[in-house]
């Protein structure tokens, strides 16, 4: 199983990291990719300036990688690719990029959803949403903690 | 180091003397309570310790620790 994170300080390339992840696949039969993105609109519904990802400078790394493995290891899939952004991220960029690859749909499927419900409760990352009527510190809800708890074995 | 709210609050980071006898987290977390009353509840409850890079429990002992990290709810994706 092929396993590749990183941590992006800038905007990154989502064709390229697709064309990347795609190029190096050997004998899978099914590609998914999830992107999150940053939103217009804080969850208060002020306008958003952009996102902060405050990290840690060597837990998140540590967090991504060992997120990334078990995913690819518990679906059975062929490779996994997951970039993650730091600092100030803009409205419309994109946050975080997850691709699986798998022989058939479903173990692609799960290994993403797997990834993302990790990656929202887990991933060493602190978020601040920096909207025109002020900054506000976010936290998982109990939809992301419900949505981690149902992978639980 | 503090990170999160907690970051924002006092600073990424606080060098304090501690009183004798604070020798485990938990009593570390009741001494940067009491000294920062406006974090009373970051340290007390929301908060996860990290030593080493390695998050630790209540009862973790300090003796040998160059510092410990207070982590508040992580939020990735």
């Amino acid at each position: 199983m092929r396993c590749t994170t990183y941590l992006a300080a800038v905007r990154f390339d989502l064709s390229a990291e697709y064309a990347a992840f795609q190029s190096s696949l050997d004998w899978a039969g099914a590609i998914v990719t999830f992107v999150g993105v940053a939103r217009p609109r804080a969850v208060a519904g002020g306008k958003l300036v952009g996102l902060f990802l405050e990290h840690h400078p060597r837990l998140t790394e540590v967090s991504l990688r060992d997120i990334a493995e078990h995913a690819g290891r518990r679906f059975d899939v062929e490779a996994i690719r997951v970039v993650h952004r730091r600092g100030n991220v803009a409205h419309g960029e994109p946050i975080v990029f997850v691709a699986t690859a798998a022989l058939h749909r479903r173990a692609a499927f799960e290994a993403t959803e797997y990834a993302m419900d990790r990656l929202k409760t887990e991933a060493v990352f602190w978020k601040r949403e920096d909207a025109v009527d002020g900054s506000r510190w976010i936290e998982p809800t109990m939809i992301d903690h419900l949505d981690r708890a149902r992978w639980s074995e | 180091m503090l990170y999160g709210q907690l970051g924002e609050k006092l600073g990424s980071e606080v060098d304090l003397d501690l009183p004798s006898g604070t020798d485990t987290v938990a009593r570390l977390r009741t001494v940067l309570a009491k000294q920062f009353p406006e974090a009373t509840g970051d340290f007390l409850q929301l908060t996860r310790a990290c030593v080493a890079d390695m998050i630790v429990s209540d009862d973790y002992p300090l003796a040998g620790a160059q510092g410990v990290e207070f982590f508040p709810p992580l939020s990735g994706g």
